[in-house]
């Protein structure tokens, strides 16, 4: 089997777990990832529930693993732009964006990141833009690949022509290179397997919520790279230097909403709430938590447990979705009618977490564009319940949270599912 | 001998209650420690590349890798160290996570723990030796236990791959609790259809053997070459298989156990599943009232059911809908705790099915009392905050899942383990949920805890394509921890060979000493905790190893 | 030599690597908790338990021995946990002799059990260390 060849479209955990499958099946694999590091969404976890294990424990030796097989060739920041169907393959173009560093020479000492004028001035997505980086970077220590990359907006010399090119001068290895120019590869693959995952709902438009606006009010995402070691207080719960004490969080936000749009339960904001509730008992003994909720759907093994045990450590549970955050002297003050109490409550506190729901990546269009894939309304790749990997396009296959919510053991299992009906596919 | 030590903080979790500066201070000084370093996370990429060029840096002779516990990344770590030119059984992992900076809140007393751990895992492994793993040949073919959408979705795949499968069902026919189900969700198919499409695909399959009415009686040997009797009318037959996928499924909860509920007593107290197979034959009309009663056997801790079932809800809502389609004028209401509709689409339908005009009340019922004009139900609205009594015609029970009854036979036979509530246990709930501890043993579909149909099958298939990769190179590793004889010591007395379960043990009449068959050998070490003169030892596990640990634990620091 | 006459009891227990130093794992991840003093040995089987690490152990200033192996039938070699049981009792017969029984015990935990194993241990130190006043 070893001509045979499958493209695995992002490095999420989907897209990992999908190349390495194929891999031990002894199938040459070719993995995209738009960004500088595979990892996805699940690197940016500090905790995973039910389990509070950490997420970068569990899935950074994937991404080694990923790096380290013989079988699979890693491109990232690649795209494909075209596919076209060729005998029962697929013609693909890449598009391959400049790193301006060759990966050859970099030996990620990060010399230039401190060199670098821009240092600290650049928002660092990574981080859900709540630190700053400098244009010559790493997104988080343990990228795979384990190699700097020149942000090129944020570059003074390529983007304005003017920079004494500090990082250069630091450069041991000589590893920087502003000649670097986009490249088109093109390629022949007999299958393709993608896993685009996802995006989180941004808030903004919810004017009551306060997101945006206020000062205090996050996402759960933003939150998660907080409490995360990698992350911008090293950790530490921490606003603008201080150790919150009061937290609100509020779920549903933009699922089983008409309001958006998005009529779909997200399946994992009830769980990563109750995980957030259980960091910050961990961390912060005397902190004082609520969570508004709809229904709590907490459906997976372990999960109903893990809520239980959330709410007898003293996380209070309120039914029901707050109507406005507003601003008060003391911080912030959620106003909520409990429904399980008739009462309209008036609640302070310090920090106000919202539990966003999921949508399609916003890459997903672009993908289903250049393939001919199906939709559903909500922009997710359309998929029957009985063969859940199948799309409209014989030959490609799709998995993880591309064709809908799905937490990471769903995710893994419907990674699994994919490679086995591409593998059927191409024995046929 | 040149030791190096790698300590991890593994993010905050061993960092925060385990002084890392301590421990590295500790063991700095002492003799033959070449090295001492430590970083945020030992497995990502600069912590291996750490590992990988300190040993080549220093010459290790020993690699100490204090961080997770054993089960985790073993493989990784292991490779690194081979990819570093250093023989992997050279490798001591401590477990400085799980069993002590987890287990314990005061630093300065897991400072010390860890210290002691570390020592012993120094200590003990000045007496490893270089191991080879043993290459061994895998059969291509494999057992699937049960029959259901989960077990007929991986036996297809498999057999469509090459390998050769061999099917067993205890029931009649294939299909499990799908083929009963008249209104399959989302599909909107007939179970019976889905499962006949299946079962006429897997006939024309000339690798795949079916076994119904079968059961396992007997199993053995190991990865590659495990041994499965199966027995039916026809008798008993051997197979020899390279792994095994067990998808035995689920038994429905019975509420019977509730006699509060009247199941049983009363015939106007139905389940789900029985409304499904007899839709049509219920004595209910326009203007009927029907109560439907969420979370049956599920987020119930006094029946020993604390979980959720997954599916119940939406199971609910399907009954609801069907009986609202039948009957536009009946009186329909959903008794719940908390409504899951999590999966594709369903909480679409959950929104659908109330502007059909299904009523859902937030409440807790405690029992229900059969009348004669009706069944009235006696509970709380926990919006409210009242007691209600409503009398309805019908009532149906969301039964949830409980799990299989054979579970503690076949976790018996293939030595896997359960959970606490009776499922089988994965090795890793998040990115291991169908393998098992053991190799080659996989655990698909509700067997591991409830699962919806889509899920059921994604595992299914996704547990078959791990085993094929197992099994495709027709070739595995297997560890090298057997035991082996030093006939310089051996006195021929054969107390070994009697203890020996696995009968790895031969006596050589010639020269009056034992010898160890080490294909047969399981690697228990019972031989060398038995052996009066000390001659026969488990590789990995020899006396001096476990000595050296005892002495380094109790060891003043 | 132990660190002399102290308060905290040092516990040292052979687990096996089959199911209960699994569920010492899994006691672990789900962060319960025990005292510092019980440290594990892992060994494959709790039948490679020789009586003389036991001893061993005793004798090097350990205030007390556990073994702790599958449950009755549910040993991964077979039988391995049932020799166990034998040459546990026997040892234990002889301990009593000299009035320290009480440092050994033997117990079964299945890798699902955590909970019964942060139990038994944290019983076994408690009880030692009312002991050892």
């Amino acid at each position: 089997m070893s001509e045979i060849h499958v493209l695995v479209i992002g490095g999420g955990i989907a897209g990992i777990t999908a190349a390495l499958e194929l891999a031990s099946c002894g199938v040459e694999v070719t993995m995209l990832e738009e960004g500088p590091s595979i990892g996805g969404r699940m690197i940016q976890l500090d905790k995973t529930f039910p389990t509070l294990d950490c997420s970068s424990c569990t899935l950074t030796p994937k991404m080694v693993e990923v790096a380290l097989n013989p079988k699979i060739e890693l491109l990232t920041l690649a795209m494909p732009i075209e596919v076209l169907r060729e005998s029962r393959g697929f013609k693909v173009k890449i598009r391959k964006r400049p790193r301006y560093v060759d990966m050859s020479r970099c030996t990620a000492c990060g010399l230039c990141s401190d060199a670098c004028v821009m240092k600290g001035r650049i928002r660092h997505e990574f981080d859900c833009n709540l630190s700053k980086r400098p244009a010559i970077y790493i997104p988080f220590p343990q990228a795979v690949p384990q190699k700097y990359l020149i942000d090129g907006m944020g570059c003074l010399f390529i983007s304005r022509g003017k920079c004494k090119k500090a990082c250069v001068d630091v450069c041991g290895p000589n590893a920087i290179d502003f000649s670097q120019k986009e490249e088109i590869l093109e390629r022949y693959y007999d299958s393709i397997i993608v896993a685009p995952g996802f995006d989180l709902y941004d808030p903004t438009e919810k004017k009551e919520l306060g997101y945006g606006t206020l000062e205090g009010v996050l996402t759960g995402l933003e939150f998660e790279r907080l409490c995360s070691v990698t992350g911008p207080t090293g950790g530490e719960i921490k606003l603008n230097g201080k150790v919150p004490r009061r937290f609100y969080f509020i779920q549903c936000v933009g699922s089983r909403d008409r309001q958006t749009g998005a009529r779909f339960c997200s399946r994992v904001c009830c769980m990563y709430t109750a995980k957030h509730a259980n960091i910050i008992k961990d961390r912060i003994k005397d902190a004082q938590i609520y969570i508004s909720y709809i229904d709590v759907r907490a459906y997976g093994k372990g999960y109903e447990e893990f809520y239980k045990n959330t709410q007898d450590a003293g996380t209070f549970y309120i039914r029901g979705i707050p109507g406005e955050v507003v601003q008060t002297k003391e911080g912030l003050l959620v106003r909520v009618e409990d429904m399980l109490s008739g009462e309209i409550r008036e609640i302070d506190t310090d920090v106000v977490i919202l539990a966003t729901g999921v949508r399609p990546h916003k890459g997903t269009e672009e993908l289903c564009n250049i393939m001919s894939l199906k939709k559903d309304e909500y922009g997710f790749i359309k998929v029957n319940a009985t063969e859940p990997s199948r799309t409209n396009i014989e030959g490609i296959f799709v998995c993880g949270m591309a064709s809908g919510p799905k937490d990471i053991a769903d995710t893994v299992a419907s990674a699994g599912e994919a490679v086995a009906r591409c593998m059927e596919y191409l024995k046929e | 001998m040149r030791i190096g030590i790698f300590i991890c903080h593994c993010g905050h979790n061993i960092k925060s209650t385990v002084d890392i500066e301590g421990l590295k201070g500790y063991f700095k000084g002492l003799n033959n420690i070449a090295c001492v370093e430590d970083y945020p996370f030992m497995c990502s990429e600069p912590g291996q590349a750490l590992i990988k060029s300190s040993i080549e840096r220093f010459g290790l002779g020993r690699v100490i890798i204090a961080a997770c516990t054993k089960a985790l990344h073993q493989d990784m770590f292991k490779n690194l160290v081979r990819d570093a030119g250093l023989n992997p059984f050279l490798l001591r992992r401590v477990s400085i996570r799980e069993h002590c900076s987890w287990t314990g809140e005061d630093i300065e007393k897991n400072t010390s723990k860890a210290i002691r751990l570390i020592r012993a895992g120094i200590y003990s492994s000045a007496h490893y030796e270089p191991l080879e793993e043993k290459q061994v040949e895998v059969n291509k073919s494999a057992l699937i236990l049960g029959g259901g959408i989960s077990g007929m979705s991986a036996a297809a795949f498999l057999a469509r791959a090459g390998i050769e499968v061999y099917l067993v069902e205890k029931e009649k026919e294939l299909g499990g609790h799908v083929r009963h189900l008249e209104d399959v969700w989302p599909v909107r198919e007939r179970g019976k259809d889905i499962i006949e499409r299946m079962t006429e695909e897997l006939k024309t399959l000339n690798n795949v053997h079916i076994f119904t009415s079968s059961r396992l009686v007997s199993f053995g040997g190991s990865f590659g070459n495990y041994e499965a009797v199966i027995e039916n009318s026809g008798g008993e037959i051997k197979v020899i298989v390279g792994g095994v996928i067990v998808a035995i499924g689920f038994t429905a909860f019975d509420p019977s156990i509730k006699p509060e509920l009247q199941y049983g007593i009363d015939k106007r107290v139905i389940t789900t599943l029985e409304f499904e197979e007899k839709m049509h034959e219920l004595p209910i009309k326009e203007g009927s009232r029907v109560a439907i009663l969420h979370c049956i056997g599920s987020r119930d801790e006094i029946i020993g059911r604390p979980y959720c079932s997954r599916i119940c809800c939406i199971n609910a809502i399907k009954t609801g809908e069907a009986i609202k389609n039948r009957f536009k004028d009946s009186y329909v209401e959903s008794f719940y705790m908390d409504v899951r509709s999590h999966p594709r689409g369903g909480e679409e339908f959950y929104e659908d099915t109330q502007e059909k005009g299904l009523l859902f009340t937030r409440a807790n019922i405690s029992e229900i009392i059969p009348e004669q004009g009706g069944l009235v139900l006696r509970g709380e609205d926990t919006l409210l905050g009242m007691p209600f009594e409503r009398e309805f015609d019908l009532v149906v029970l969301s039964i949830g899942m409980s799990p299989p009854k054979d579970n503690q036979e076949i976790a018996g036979l293939l030595k896997i383990t359960l959970d606490k509530d009776r499922f089988f246990l994965e090795a890793h709930p998040k990115l291991r949920p169908y393998d098992t501890a053991l190799k080659g043993i996989f655990i698909a579909g509700t067997c591991s805890g409830p699962k919806d149909m889509e899920e059921s099958i994604n595992h299914g298939r996704a547990s078959a394509v791990k085993l094929y990769g197992l099994l495709n190179l027709g070739y595995a590793f297997i560890e090298p921890f057997v035991a082996y004889v030093d006939p310089k010591r051996c006195s021929g007395c054969r107390m070994c060979e009697q203890a020996c379960v696995a009968k790895a043990i031969k006596f050589d009449e010639g020269l009056h000493i034992v010898r160890v068959e080490e294909a047969a050998c399981m690697g228990c070490g019972l031989c060398n905790a038995t052996c009066p003169s000390s001659a026969i030892a488990l590789k990995g596990y020899k006396d001096t190893i476990i000595d050296d640990e005892i002495s380094a634990l109790t060891e003043a620091v | 030599m132990a660190e002399g006459n102290k308060e905290t009891p040092e516990i040292i227990g052979f687990a096996c690597s089959f199911c209960s130093f699994k569920a010492s794992e899994m006691a672990g991840s789900l962060r319960m908790k025990y005292p510092e003093g019980v440290k594990l040995i892992e060994v494959p089987c709790s039948s490679r338990v020789d009586p003389a690490f036991i001893i061993k152990a005793l004798m090097e200033g350990a205030d007390g021995v556990f073994v702790a192996g599958c449950h009755p039938g549910d040993c991964h070699f077979i039988k391995g946990n049932y020799y166990t049981r034998r040459k546990i009792a026997a040892l234990k017969e002889m301990f009593r002799a000299f009035s320290i029984d009480e440092k050994l015990r033997l117990f079964w935990v299945s890798a699902s059990e955590a909970r019964r194993f942060v139990d038994k241990v944290t019983d076994m130190y408690n009880n030692i260390k009312e002991t050892k006043r």
